[in-house]
Formats: C-alpha cells, structure tokens, sequence
C-alpha cells in the first residue's frame, strides 16, 4: 500500500459536501504513516475538519455567492496537520461564547469540540483569504 | 382519609435517525421534532443507536427539542449511539449530564 503524507483537495463550500470531506480524511488517515490505527482517532479528526469545514459554510460565505473550501492535510514527525483556506469572511472567533455545558446550549459546541479534539488550532485572516490550521500530536 | 391520586398519562415518541447526524441532515431532524411537538407532543426518546456521525449541528437539534420540551413540562432522553467515538463527544460536550441517557429505547416504555 502506497503511504501517504500529504494530499490536498479543493471542495465546494456547501453542507452536501461535508461527507466528502469526511471521507477524504479518514482515507488520508488510513494510509499515512505514524497516525493512530484507531477509529476513534480517526472520527475526531474527521469532526475536527467536518466542524471547521462547516463554519466556513455557515459564517465565512454567508451572504456571498457559493465559494470553496481548499483542504491540506499532512503528517510530518508524527504530527497531523489540517489546514482549511476560504475566501469569505473573516471569523471572530470572540464572538463566541463556550457552552454552557451543565444545562446545554444551542450554539457553541462546534469551536468547543474543535479546541478539545486538537492540540492547537490557529485561525489566520489575510486580505483575501482565511486559514484554519488544525494541529494534532499523534 | 382522602387520599387524592391523579395519574397522567403521556406518549412517549421515539424517534430514531440514522446514518450521519450533521449540518446537513439535522435540519431534517429538527423539522421531524417540530412536527410532533406543533401536534402537542412533549415526551421523546431520541434514538441514537445507529447513528453513524453527530456533530455540531445534529446536536443543537437535540438541545433545541430538549429546551421545547421541558418548556412544556416534557422531557428528551437520549439512547446511546453504538458507535464508540460518538459516544464520547456526547461525554466530551457533558450531553450525558444534560439528558437523560439510555441503554435503549425499549427501557423508556416500561
């Protein structure tokens, strides 16, 4: 089996998609060396990307016409990586207030799980485009 | 001695989806909630057990019915999904604190 380290992929920014972007970062995760063989592993990477993935549909082209989402992963020293680019609007991620997680809430759980699934998570906003980078020890 | 009982009687829905559970499916399951509740409907058991994948968007559909409900004197219990890594979000975000869980949906009807 070929081992991967990197893969890359361009997809439409829209909720139909969030499988596809499921499935291409189990099946990244499946073939990369020194990643966890572990599904649970692989599910919390899978919402990791699938909850950022669907800000950017939500928030960053809310109001714009439909735009994409380019997707980076890699592995590198045992170290897996997601970066999410969009070209909508930049997130301000104060705005959002953790759940209240004793008595439940209806917003907020998403950059919560995001934040306790990965070791690091930078969000960078330039002129033109946006970039998520999601970061996890393996 | 006046002893005075009342009994309530309730339905109890169960609803079970299946599958994936995410931002865009949940619109459909939130619309399935609304339905019953619109006909006065106030008790659910939301069945989980073979749901493939919850995010975010699945489980503000879930909070959303449990706040309808216990605004109406009602109640949502969940039944805990098969799938293990599901599982522990529903741990992870404290939902097990926040419902009442289940083992499965024949355990709510007795």
């Amino acid at each position: 089996m070929r081992r991967v380290r990197l893969a890359q992929r361009r997809f439409p920014a829209c909720f139909e998609e969030l499988q596809n972007v499921g499935e291409f970062v189990s099946a990244f995760l499946h073939a990369a060396p020194g990643v966890p063989d572990e599904e649970t592993f692989r599910y919390n990477m899978m919402l990791a990307v699938h909850e950022v993935a669907t800000n950017i549909i939500d928030h960053a082209y809310k109001g714009l016409n439909p735009g994409f989402i380019d997707l980076l992963l890699k592995v590198r020293n045992g170290v897996f990586s997601a970066e999410l680019r969009d070209t909508g609007h930049a997130f301000n991620r104060d705005a959002i207030l953790l759940p209240d997680l004793e008595n439940g809430q209806v917003r907020g759980y998403g950059i919560y799980i995001l934040e306790q699934l990965m070791d690091d998570v930078r969000y960078t906003s330039k002129s033109d485009h946006n970039v998520w980078q999601l970061i996890k020890r393996c | 001695m006046n002893i005075d009982t009342n009994v309530i009687l309730y339905e109890t829905v169960i609803v079970k989806p299946e599958g994936r559970v995410d931002a865009f499916t949940a619109p459909k399951l939130r619309r399935e909630l609304e339905g019953h509740s619109e006909l006065g409907f106030n008790h659910f058991v939301i069945d989980l057990t073979d749901i493939e994948f919850l995010d975010s968007a699945g489980m503000a559909a879930l909070i959303s019915q449990l706040k309808r409900s216990r605004a109406n004197d009602g109640d949502v219990k969940l039944v805990w999904p098969r799938n293990e890594a599901a599982r522990r979000i529903l741990h992870l975000t404290k939902f097990d604190r926040v419902f009442d869980m289940l083992d499965s949906a024949e355990v709510s009807t007795t």
